[in-house]
């Protein structure tokens, strides 16, 4: 067990402030209580409401996009952690 | 039926374990750790308002979320790679320069 210093007991006190602050305001709301099932696929017709449909429906230009930072990523992680004298 | 108090308590504390280890530990890993731990806060809220929203959009964001940490952590594990190549540690308080 690390011995806590001044600044991690003042990080720790601020910290437990916002959260007490952040629990109190969601428990001010009301906020709706019917819970929903969204399926995976939703077949029945091609609108419908699944996580599928909507993913490869609306959001179809976001997965190319996020397709291409991950390709980025990995080419960028690639080259970052290869050795100096390698490149 | 869980009401959407727990989810949002439980997201605020993820939240909040994060913040505590970004501003309080200066090892570079945990720091990442930490900011996962922000990003899957951010992730729960949009999945629980999904479902009580009925609305797929929330999960759909949820996975692209999932998608950016993973390229983040990635990227993010190369520089703290390369930093201790150059600095020959990772302690975030004792780099002082960007550049090698």
């Amino acid at each position: 067990m690390r011995r806590l210093k001044q600044s991690d007991i003042v990080a720790l006190l601020t910290v437990s402030l916002l959260f007490v602050v952040v629990a109190e305001s969601v428990f001010l709301v009301s906020w709706p209580n019917d819970l929903h099932d969204i399926p995976a696929y939703n077949n029945t017709n091609a609108t419908g409401t699944g996580v599928a449909n909507s993913l490869f429906n609306d959001y179809l230009f976001t997965v190319i996009l996020i397709g291409l930072l991950l390709a980025t990523a990995m080419v960028g992680g690639i080259y970052l952690a290869k050795k100096e004298g390698e490149r | 039926m869980i009401p959407a108090h727990y989810e949002l308590i439980l997201s605020a504390l993820l939240f909040c374990i994060g913040l505590y280890g970004i501003l309080t530990r200066r090892n570079a890993i945990i720091v990442l750790m930490s900011v996962e731990i922000i990003l899957n806060a951010a992730i729960l809220n949009l999945v629980a308002f999904a479902s009580y929203a009925n609305d797929p959009s929330g999960q759909v964001f949820a996975l692209l979320a999932i998608a950016i940490a993973a390229g983040e952590a990635a990227v993010g594990l190369a520089i703290f790679l390369n930093v201790y190549a150059t600095h020959g540690t990772i302690e975030l308080d004792k780099i002082k320069i960007l550049r090698w």
